[in-house]
């Protein structure tokens, strides 16, 4: 299995969904954006004490992993989810940082 | 036949010098006077009454009150296997009538002495015959002339009765030594017989149950006849209660007993007790079940912290690890990983052994299904080195009716034990349609096999392969790991796609071929289609189908839109929050082009996938909706389809599971006509 989530994601979208390289290509930059987004939405929300929003977010992202065949980073996303419903945005701030180092590759494809 | 005129001994009272007259038959009547009026009778009377003799079937003789015997017809000569030289002349012994209870002799004593005058009958045996022997005194003006003898041959009726008697004995033998209760009741329902058993379940002895009301004295009920009297054995599950009160379960089998012209005489049941199997059922059922619900419940329990584990072991493996720890922590992973697949073999067996692994039959693409295993299989094979190839038999047709999902498992699941015990060489995954079908029209019988260049397997192991937790020799275990259940499961999910199991033949060192064949139907309105090369035309066409995504996510959207494009979805629409998709639906659904089918995320802004839903179906509108989510919360299911949705995805969806739900709801609400 490639370790990075970009080569892992491209591997599972081509196989999972049976994706052209080029439509996989697409999907990936198209995820990269909504990863971004939702990392960046995650992260402020906890620096705002916006306990719903940043909840919103890791579950967004969540989603969005789990059908990038992310599903270890997912559970990562979970977990930000929870602790952001208990209030500890702190450690809903962790995990998404841990995110956003995890997605570096993937994350690099979104246009400057 | 004739019989004689002419007495050998001498007799003062021989019949033929007075006038006889027969005791009460006028063919004993006839004889007497043959014999008395020798001189008188004329040749044709002679002749008639000869004639009559001989057509007796039975044997007659006289014998003078002296004892001797002086007329004997053929018959009874035929009998006593002797000439009439040899008995006319003789005294009565020789006419073999004496037996233990009734001499003869005796009661021509009694006759002479005018003791006796009735005619005396009375059982004897002559020769192999049973006979019947009837005494008839001759009397005339009340003196003693003679003694007439009739013996009828009884022996078919004897050995009926001795039949009857045998059969009846033999029946009697096998309602007391039966393991069940026996009861038997006259037309009236009354109890005519019982065996101990009856007793022993019922607590009532003969005295208490013979001539009583059997309805009354079990107070039974019973299941609902499946079908009508006709004669056949009722088979039913009921209740009884005892002497004592007891309330049993009983299994009866009952049917009318039948007189020789078909009218029902009675009934004969008979019943055992099977209570205690009925409480040892639900028992066991209660303790699978639980054993079923908690295997799942500790299987989600650990498969969470194993996620993480495995989430948190590839990150670490990203970091700068020093060459010992990272190969620590590659161990964890991978210990993780094989501790997922042992799980899921435990979880899929106690599935299967509570009869709750679901068949979702689906009209299946065979080339699509050859495929993806085939992609899922090549990294292990080229890992090892070794060859994988595909054999497909261009007589299957494209598009079969199964569940993709299993017979993949299947599939994987002996492609993976083929590349993992071979060294060397290869493995080939083969679909052949059997030249053993008669019928073109019936279901296509379609051989899967996969063969290997590999060890082998030794002829001993061979029978107890399948058998769950056994491996083909205790090192596998050891340096190949797994549960030993792979084969077992196999075999099973093969049965419960309608195969016999799953086959092996194998020779040691040159290879292994595991295989298993299927009845598979072809979809209906199927056409056949000609095998292309990827990638492949989706197995329906769902070119009229519309379709609503309502996902808040733009990822998730733009990936669920290339799908629905590569399945060849004629038109999607999207909605990006809940207050969306509800108003989209209904304005469609009033016109001419309603949705076919919604996906619908579970968490949008504004209104939940739930609650969307449940307005939706308040409205009246029975579109299929398909829930989406990453939540995969245990109860969510349910919460779906309280509210009416009609499946359930939790991310991530795969494009074969996408188009086997749509599959399966255009099958049901059938769109114009235009899937496969």
């Amino acid at each position: 299995m490639p370790d990075d989530a970009r080569q892992r994601a491209m591997a599972f979208l081509l196989d999972a969904h049976m994706l052209t390289e080029p439509e996989a290509q697409d999907a990936l930059l198209v995820g990269a954006k909504v990863l971004y987004t939702g990392l960046k939405r995650l992260l402020t929300a906890a620096d705002t004490a916006d306990t719903l929003t940043c909840a919103e977010a890791a579950h967004s992202l969540k989603g969005s992993l789990l059908n990038l065949g992310l599903p270890d980073l997912a559970h990562i996303a979970q977990q930000a989810m929870d602790v952001a419903r208990k209030n500890d945005l702190a450690a809903a701030k962790t995990a998404g940082q841990t995110l956003f180092i995890a997605l570096e590759s993937l994350l690099a494809l979104r246009p400057a | 036949m004739s019989s004689t005129r002419r007495p050998r001994h001498k007799n003062p009272n021989r019949p033929g010098q007075r006038d006889l007259r027969a005791a009460d038959s006028p063919f004993a009547a006839g004889v007497l006077r043959l014999a008395a009026d020798t001189a008188d009778t004329t040749g044709s009377r002679l002749a008639r009454l000869n004639s009559l003799l001989a057509a007796l079937d039975q044997g007659i003789a006289f014998v003078t009150p002296e004892g001797v015997i002086v007329e004997i017809n053929d018959r009874y000569l035929a009998w006593l296997d002797q000439s009439r030289d040899a008995v006319l002349g003789q005294h009565l012994a020789a006419l073999n009538l004496e037996t233990e209870d009734y001499q003869a002799e005796a009661f021509l004593k009694l006759f002479r002495r005018g003791v006796a005058h009735a005619p005396v009958s009375f059982s004897s045996r002559l020769g192999q015959r049973d006979v019947t022997v009837k005494l008839q005194p001759v009397l005339e003006q009340g003196a003693f002339t003679g003694l007439i003898i009739s013996i009828i041959d009884v022996t078919p009726l004897v050995e009926t009765r001795l039949s009857v008697e045998r059969e009846k004995s033999f029946l009697e033998q096998v309602i007391t030594i039966a393991g069940a209760a026996i009861c038997i009741v006259n037309r009236d329902d009354v109890v005519v017989t019982i065996n101990d058993e009856f007793i022993a379940i019922t607590g009532y002895n003969r005295d208490q149950a013979l001539g009583q009301r059997r309805s009354e004295l079990l107070r039974e009920t019973l299941s609902p006849v499946a079908a009508p009297d006709d004669g056949a054995v009722q088979k039913r599950q009921g209740h009884i209660i005892t002497r004592d009160g007891r309330r049993l379960t009983i299994l009866k089998n009952a049917a009318p007993i039948r007189d020789d012209q078909g009218s029902i005489t009675g009934r004969i049941e008979s019943f055992v007790d099977v209570s205690d199997l009925i409480r040892a059922r639900v028992e066991a059922e209660e303790a699978s079940r639980l054993k079923s619900a908690f295997l799942a419940n500790m299987s989600h329990e650990i498969r969470t912290p194993l996620n993480a584990i495995m989430g948190l072991s590839q990150l670490l493996l990203k970091t700068d690890l020093a060459p010992e720890q990272h190969e620590c922590v590659e161990t964890m992973r991978s210990a993780g990983e094989g501790l997922l697949v042992i799980l899921n073999d435990i979880l899929d067996f106690s599935r299967i052994e509570v009869g709750r692994l679901e068949i979702r039959p689906a009209p299946m693409d065979i080339d699509r299904l050859l495929e993806e295993v085939r992609r899922v299989m090549v990294p292990a094979a080229n890992e090892r080195g070794l060859t994988l190839a595909i054999e497909r038999d261009p007589r299957l047709p494209r598009v079969l009716v199964c569940d993709p999902l299993r017979l993949k498992q299947i599939l994987l699941n002996l492609l993976s034990n083929a590349i993992k015990f071979t060294a060397r060489g290869r493995v080939i995954l083969s679909a052949t349609r059997l030249r053993a079908q008669l019928r073109e029209d019936g279901p296509v019988l379609t051989q899967f096999r996969v063969r290997d260049t590999g060890q082998g397997i030794p002829e001993e192991q061979l029978e107890r392969i399948f058998e769950p937790f056994a491996q083909a020799d205790d090192s596998i275990s050891r340096n190949h790991g797994g549960t030993g259940l792979g084969l077992s499961i196999s075999d099973r999910m093969v049965r419960l796609l309608g195969g016999t199991g799953l086959e092996v033949a194998s020779q040691v060192g040159r290879g292994s071929a595991f295989y298993f064949t299927l009845k598979l139907q072809e979809p209906e309105g199927g056409a056949a289609v000609q095998p292309t090369e990827l990638p492949l035309p989706p197995a329906a066409d769902f070119g009229g189908l519309r379709v609503l995504v309502a996902e808040d996510n733009p990822f998730n959207r733009f990936l669920l839109k290339k799908i629905l494009e590569k399945l060849g979805v004629g038109h999607t629409a999207f909605a990006g929050d809940g207050p969306e998709a509800l108003r989209m639906i209904l304005e469609v659904h009033k016109t001419k082009a309603p949705y076919h089918v919604v996906f619908m995320d579970l968490r949008m802004p504004g209104l939940d996938g739930v609650e969307v839903t449940r307005r939706v179906r308040q409205a009246g509108v029975d579109t299929p909706i398909v829930a989406l989510t990453a939540q995969a919360v245990g109860d969510d299911d349910i919460r779906c389809r309280e509210a009416g949705m009609s499946a359930y995805f939790s991310k991530p969806y795969r494009i074969n599971d996408l188009e086997t739900v749509l599959i399966s709801l255009v099958s049901e609400t059938g769109p114009e006509g235009n899937h496969a």
